[in-house]
């Protein structure tokens, strides 16, 4: 059984840990769009990863966007596998310093976008995508993508947008 | 996507989803071998293999086994892919990892009698080798305090050096980029591919000519045994050790409460799910004052997180806006104190602005062991990609190289930190060293004019500002003269959340700031606790 089909060669563990390594953030974030929580999100990615060990999961030569669709595919198994557990939530995001409540209402907000937005602004910020591998991943075109990025990032700023009483002093000159 | 989508992408990258740590099996130390690495032990077999014919009993079975002596802080024991805690007295076996996590460090024992120190977010598994016990370096750094090797060698492996010795004390660190090695006493002998070099005490090597030289002193600081470390040091080295700079008198107080910008943040919290405002911001961790003078320096109202910016050189304002430091406890950014301290007679001279500027080296060092001393206080550094604007020269002019290169007269006032004061009567004419940069936000006026300062002056105006780290790329050395200038950069306010005009003013003068993305080194603090008495 596979994610994305029968692979005989095993990865090599460097490989491995340095995918790790430049995708995990990238991938809790994705993660934590299907889950409710950090904890979850983790859990997932060592499935993924466990699975990439053992040569289960076939890794391109641009392995961002299968290893994203992995996560998502292993994500969705968990809520459908641990709908009780997946109800407890704990914080996945950092926030910078002197926005410490921010990185919360972030988290919340977002939660709120509808899922095919959710995803696409997630894949772009965090997983540091283009348009094209954004699409590649989700399956849809990158004019699409696009879209929903765009439709996504409006609904998001309009809910969220600290103002100056949210940060220090690090804030500049701007209009 | 607009220049505004841009700049709200940014705002969104400052929040960063949390590192996971490493699945179990990924953290084992069975790596797949480097054909340098081969090629290393295809010649201890070789050597080995002859000398077997002359001294059979040359080869005999190693027993790789550890025995953790302490551990401060989170320490996990890999075994077979499941972790678990480490405790003093914890078995290590052959094939097994010992991992220190964020803040923590561990010290083992070998069967030979060597000691390992780990500091913090290190990664070490121990192995059998064919003539001895091979310690592994996945990640971070230790102190190998050797034993006398009766009939083998020690090895310390990382992915891209190897390390063997008989008897000695050396520091190997394995980070991203690439290994460096410290030797405190005795020798060792480095393998990179098939080159082999001979480190004696003091001197030290760094597989990456990019990764930047850290004094040996700093990079054993962790370690509970730092200061015979460093004695050592400073008597077996065979390159000259820099002496240690100190302040001969140190005085830290606690400051006023609430000085340091609140600290404690009261009320308020979240606004509720998809909500706006109602945030509370944090304490100022980058406020206080400094005043310096020949035979003083006198800081007040500082936080440890201020301080530490001071004494590595760091703007603090962009370490706190991107994340550079890692680590510092929450008194560490809330809780502020007065120093005042004596400078040795005849020690280097500075100004408040070179201090600032991190172009105060002797005075950072002063300030670095006053950290260790008063402190605990021992860091390591890293790196991480992060967003940058690289600051371009496109039309020269507007800057004229001072004719005086001299460094100006020393500043004995005062200057708060945040944005440079500005002066009061900017009619009056300018001292060499003098800036003067007003703004006027509603009508969007902008007046700069400078004699004989560093680039560097503008710069730290704005450093980190923008969520991004400015490099300066204009190859601009040495001392300017900016004739007053006035700019009209059209209205605008200073506040975030909206598009910077830092990059229009920039260009005004001639400048481009270009965004990019670059590697930044990042301080990851090991050990630190509140200030010990006067």
């Amino acid at each position: 059984m596979t994610l994305l089909g029968v692979n005989d060669v095993k990865p090599d563990k460097e490989k491995l840990q340095r995918l790790y390594e430049r995708h995990g953030r990238g991938l809790i974030a994705y993660a934590s769009t299907f889950l409710r929580g950090f904890a979850a999100a983790e859990d997932v990615l060592h499935q993924v990863f466990e699975r990439l060990l053992r040569g289960d999961i076939e890794l391109a030569d641009s392995p961002a966007p299968y290893l994203y669709r992995a996560v998502r595919n292993a994500s969705l198994n968990y809520v459908r596998n641990r709908s009780r557990d997946s109800e407890l939530t704990d914080d996945w995001l950092e926030s910078p310093v002197g926005m410490d409540d921010a990185g919360l209402v972030l988290q919340s907000v977002l939660r709120e976008l509808p899922e095919e937005q959710r995803e696409v602004i997630v894949l772009r910020i965090w997983g540091q995508m283009s348009f094209d591998e954004a699409a590649e991943t989700l399956g849809i075109s990158p004019k699409t993508a696009a879209s929903r990025y765009r439709y996504g990032l409006l609904k998001l700023r309009m809910q969220f947008n600290p103002t100056v009483t949210d940060r220090k002093e690090g804030y500049g000159f701007r209009r | 996507m607009d220049f505004e989508d841009n700049e709200y992408e940014s705002l969104l990258r400052q929040f960063q989803p949390r590192k996971p740590e490493l699945p179990p099996q990924l953290r084992t130390g069975s790596r797949k071998r480097r054909p340098a690495f081969w090629l290393g032990i295809a010649a201890a077999v070789v050597m080995v293999a002859a000398l077997s014919v002359v001294v059979p009993n040359l080869l005999w079975k190693v027993d790789a086994h550890a025995v953790v002596e302490s551990v401060d802080g989170s320490v996990n024991h890999v075994s077979d892919g499941r972790s678990q805690i480490a405790e003093a007295g914890s078995r290590i076996a052959g094939g097994e990892v010992l991992h220190t996590d964020s803040g923590a460090r561990a010290t083992f024992a070998l069967a030979d009698g060597s000691r390992v120190e780990m500091r913090s977010q290190s990664d070490v598994g121990l192995e059998s080798a064919e003539d001895g016990v091979r310690l592994r370096l996945n990640s971070g750094g230790i102190i190998v305090s050797a034993a006398k090797q009766g009939k083998g060698h020690l090895y310390v492996q990382t992915r891209d050096l190897t390390v063997s010795v008989v008897g000695t004390v050396f520091y190997v660190t394995a980070e991203q980029v690439g290994s460096r090695v410290a030797v405190v006493e005795g020798e060792v002998h480095v393998q990179q591919g098939q080159i082999v070099k001979k480190l004696s005490s003091g001197e030290q090597i760094a597989t990456e000519p990019s990764m930047p030289s850290i004094p040996v002193v700093e990079e054993i600081a962790f370690s509970r045994m730092a200061p015979a470390h460093m004695a050592m040091l400073q008597q077996q080295s065979t390159v000259p050790v820099e002496p240690r700079l100190t302040f001969e008198e140190i005085s830290i107080r606690p400051a006023s409460p609430g000085l340091a910008g609140g600290g404690a943040r009261g009320g308020g919290g979240l606004g509720g799910v998809g909500g706006r405002g109602g945030f509370v911001p944090g304490g100022t961790a980058c406020g206080g004052m400094i005043q310096l003078n020949p035979g003083r320096i006198v800081i007040s109202n500082v936080t440890l997180y201020r301080l530490i910016n001071l004494a590595y050189g760091k703007n603090c304002r962009a370490s706190s806006e991107i994340d550079l430091i890692n680590g510092v406890p929450e008194w560490g950014r809330s809780q502020a104190f007065d120093i005042q301290a004596t400078i040795p007679a005849g020690s280097a001279a500075y100004t408040v602005q070179q201090l600032n500027s991190g172009e105060a080296p002797k005075l950072q060092s002063m300030l670095q062991n006053m950290l260790a001393d008063r402190f605990g206080f021992a860091l390591h550094r890293d790196s991480k990609e992060i967003p940058l604007y690289n600051l371009l020269l496109v039309k020269p002019g507007k800057f004229k190289l001072s004719e005086d290169q001299t460094p100006p007269e020393r500043n004995l006032g005062s200057v708060a930190t945040g944005l440079p004061a500005l002066p009061r009567d900017s009619n009056a004419p300018m001292s060499r060293g003098g800036f003067l940069f007003t703004v006027n936000p509603p009508e969007g006026k902008v007046r700069i004019a400078a004699v004989a300062v560093p680039l560097s002056t503008l710069i730290n105006i704005f450093q980190g500002q923008e969520g991004r780290l400015v490099i300066d790329k204009t190859g601009m050395k040495g001392l300017y003269d900016i004739p007053e200038t006035n700019m009209d950069v059209g209205p605008f306010d200073i506040a975030p959340g909206a598009v910077s005009v830092w990059p229009e003013i920039m260009q005004q003068l001639g400048m481009k700031l270009e965004p990019a993305r670059g590697p930044a080194e990042v301080l990851v603090i090991d050990r630190v606790e509140k200030p010990s008495e006067n």
